[in-house]
């Protein structure tokens, strides 16, 4: 009895207990259904009063950031005209830098610190292209490993000025820039070999070898286009120009290109697109049709199939000429005779005035997009090489380069609608195409050769970009759809409109347009987009005392407490350091006329205290990031007296961080 | 499915760009017959796009209003180069004949770019 009414008063217990957590759990449940509810109808209270839909609301979940969440993806994006490249964090689609790479940029004292001044004038360059103060970066590439970005370095050039620069991703500064001596027009640069072996600039309007005068109505037989594959030094993180070379080739106008991968390796694809050696109207009333009516008229234009590889060995035999080009700098060509006969450059049709040329993530196909055609075509490396090893060719063009029929190098022609430009690919085998004059992103399967699905985006796409996307192994998930239009997108600010960078994910079955981003920086061309995690850049620079130019301890650093002023006649270094907050020494008295050179050591050790030293009057203002040595040089031309400060907001003190610079008249 | 629509169409388009590999009398002609095609279409998509309300909806928004004007404006020109083009071929002045028909197919190519942007902007394309 004893045992059963325990056994009853246990069980009413447990029948309690198990009642009162029930309640708890009922009661939780209930509050936190309500305060989800609630929450649930704040969002779409929001959501109602600035009209957005189910969809915008995924679109704003899968790009928000909140405050200290980093991006999954860095897209380094062309700066246009501004003459930089632009540092996007993806999906956030927040700009993190502007790296100035061949325009001044006040902020990080490029164009006013000698070292970079230096940078500025190139290698190679010639009078007039040592002092230019612009240019238009077209096309950024991440230097690669096997086919993979390696997150070490990036290139870009310049297509108004045929340059090419190298940038370190260890402080994201630029390094150098080589001006070629062939000519003064790019378009394409820059686009890397698998390993980085060489940077790939194809010139695109031909001119006379080397920028000497010829008459237009001798343009075949004068003018000239060239390929040139810069040498890249990866241990010195420079071009050498003495291992760079060019392949010539005939003046059709080249336009992009894209360097083989796996059984493509050794190759490059450029294509071109004044087939017609259209010189446009050689005066005003000419009968002669205008450039873009004459450049257009053929069907059919030539890719340029280059192998590389075995131009390398060709110019080791010195089978090349040494071309005097601008500036006097000389230059190895491989002439186009020699590289016809040599079969380094062949030819196959490509339709019509074409403008990307796309290599598949495994090499096998090349992706060639016509402006004017309705169709994107893939050719196959293995029927090239098949072509070529076999000596099949249908003709050759009037200067000799043999020239594979169309059917024997083409796989298959997708069509995919009016103006498709540039091809990115993803990792499940699908292919992107940019569409610019219907304004759409195409996806479409490789092998399957099937349009799968368009996408409008605002307005007139030029280039596209997608995650890891021009590497061996792409990601997906993001495509960035590089419109060079905005028309109703932004708000109004005057007759410049900005671009517009449309995010669109690419993780599903169906594209979706998540983000739109103005660029209110040059006209942007092309973008690449690294895994974050791929980069190790640098937080504050090795040691005190670097050089970011040198990429060493710099000759001029000084020791806190071993500042010094020397003088040697008319000549004044000072040597000063910068901390948190004050320059040592803060006063300095200088002679009219005398040449003063600023080596300022940040001795700092601390992540962002950057140190500015701007010098009104002077055209001074220089960025001295942590560790740093920078230096300036000016002529104390004018007397006077001249306050110097610190242009970082450094410390609390940031305003007492300042000093003189006394020019004494001459008597 | 419009997109694809409009891109069909597109394709028809450019699908009948002559090859130069012809005769010049053949090339002119061929070249003004694309155009006369092109034209034909462009006039049709801009019907389509009345139809759709595109000028209604230009009188309230500025953007569609001004990449209407546009396409109007190419589409214009388009035909005043195609008449002349006509003429020449008439006069069998062949070379002017085709590349004056050639301009005239890029000014429709133009016009088509200003009409889809005026569509899209006006959420009809």
């Amino acid at each position: 009895m004893k045992i059963k009414e325990k056994t009853k008063n246990i069980n009413q217990k447990i029948a309690a207990v198990g009642l009162f957590l029930s309640g708890i759990i009922v009661g939780t449940t209930i509050v936190a259904t309500v305060s989800a509810q609630r929450e649930t109808d704040k969002v779409l209270e929001i959501a109602k009063a600035r009209g957005l839909n189910p969809d915008h609301i995924e679109a704003a979940l899968k790009t928000y950031h909140p405050t200290g969440m980093k991006d999954e993806y860095i897209m380094f994006s062309s700066g246009g005209h501004s003459g930089q490249v632009i540092v996007i964090g993806i999906p956030s689609m927040r700009i993190l830098k502007y790296i100035a790479v061949f325009t001044p940029e006040p902020w990080q004292g490029w164009g006013y610190d000698d070292e970079n001044i230096e940078i500025l004038r190139g290698d190679l360059c010639d009078p007039q292209r040592a002092k230019l103060t612009w240019a238009d970066t077209h096309h950024p590439a991440i230097s690669e490993t096997n086919g993979d970005y390696d997150g070490q370095f990036l290139f870009i050039g310049d297509k108004a000025n045929s340059r090419l620069a190298v940038i370190s991703l260890k402080d994201f500064e630029t390094k150098q820039i080589v001006c070629n001596p062939l000519g003064n027009s790019n378009h394409g640069a820059a686009f890397v070999t698998p390993n980085s072996e060489y940077i790939i600039e194809p010139s695109q309007y031909a001119v006379p070898q080397g920028g000497r005068y010829a008459p237009i109505d001798k343009y075949a037989e004068q003018f000239r286009g060239y390929i040139t594959f810069w040498a890249f030094d990866r241990a010195k993180g420079r071009i050498d120009t003495e291992k760079s070379f060019a392949v010539e080739v005939p003046p059709y106008w080249q336009d992009l290109c894209d360097a083989g991968k796996g059984p493509s390796y050794g190759y490059a694809f450029c294509n071109s697109f004044n087939s017609e050696m259209a010189t446009g109207r050689k005066t005003l009333d000419s009968k002669e049709p205008p450039l873009e009516v004459g450049v257009s008229a053929n069907d059919m234009d030539y890719l340029h199939i280059i192998n590389w590889k075995k131009a390398e060995e060709l110019v080791k035999a010195g089978k090349h000429k040494e071309v005097v080009g601008v500036g006097g700098f000389k230059f190895k060509v491989i002439p186009l005779d020699v590289a016809a006969k040599e079969r380094i450059l062949v030819f196959t049709p490509e339709p019509k005035s074409p403008h990307g040329v796309d290599v598949s993530p495994n090499g096998k196909w090349i992706v060639v997009g016509g402006k004017l055609d309705t169709n994107v075509s893939v050719y196959s490396i293995e029927k090239i090489k098949k072509a070529t090893e076999a000596n099949k060719f249908e003709k050759t063009d009037r200067y000799g380069v043999p020239i594979i029929a169309f059917k024997d190098a083409l796989e298959a022609q997708v069509q995919i609608g009016l103006g498709p430009l540039h091809t990115v690919f993803d990792d499940k085998g699908f292919a992107y195409t940019s569409v610019f004059i219907e304004s759409v992103v195409a996806k479409w399967k490789l092998e399957e050769w099937k349009l799968v699905e368009k996408l409008p985006v605002h307005y007139n796409i030029g280039h596209i970009a997608a995650a890891e996307g021009d590497t061996v192994a792409p990601d997906g998930k993001y495509v960035i759809a590089l419109n060079k239009w905005s028309i109703d997108r932004f708000s109004p600010v005057g007759p410049l409109h900005p671009q517009n960078f449309q995010l669109i994910d690419i993780s599903g079955p169906k594209m979706k347009l998540l983000y739109d981003m103005p660029i209110p920086l040059g006209e942007p061309h092309y973008a690449q987009v690294i895994k974050a995690d791929k980069l190790s850049p640098w937080l504050v620079y090795p040691e005190v005392g670097f050089s970011p130019a040198k990429m060493k301890k710099s000759a001029h650093a000084v020791e806190f407490g071993k500042e010094k002023i020397v003088r040697k006649e008319n000549k004044v270094e000072i040597y000063m350091t910068a901390i948190r907050s004050r320059f040592t020494p803060e006063i300095i008295e200088v002679n009219q006329g005398d040449e003063v050179t600023f080596y300022i050591t940040n001795v700092e050790r601390a992540r962002e205290a950057t140190h500015g030293f701007a010098l009104g009057g002077y055209n001074v203002n220089i960025s001295i990031e942590p560790g740093e040595t920078g230096s300036f040089t000016i002529k104390a031309d004018m007397p006077g007296v001249f306050p110097f400060y610190c242009s970082e907001f450094c410390s609390a003190l940031h305003l007492e961080m300042a000093g003189y610079l006394l020019v004494k008249p001459k008597k | 499915m419009n997109t694809i629509k409009i891109g069909l169409f597109f394709i028809f388009v450019f699908s009948v760009i002559p090859n130069v590999a012809f005769s010049d009398e053949t090339s002119a002609k061929k070249w003004v017959k694309t155009a006369e095609d092109t034209m034909a279409l462009a006039e049709s998509t801009v019907k389509e796009l009345i139809e759709k309300g595109i000028e209604e909806i230009s009188k309230r928004n500025d953007a569609v209003r001004e990449e209407w004007k546009s396409a109007g404006q190419w589409l214009s020109l388009a035909k005043k180069k195609l008449d002349e083009a006509k003429k020449l071929c008439i006069d069998k002045k062949w070379d002017e004949c085709e590349n004056i028909a050639n301009e005239s197919w890029q000014y429709l190519v133009k016009a088509a770019t200003a009409a889809i942007n005026a569509g899209r902007a006006a959420g009809i394309k």
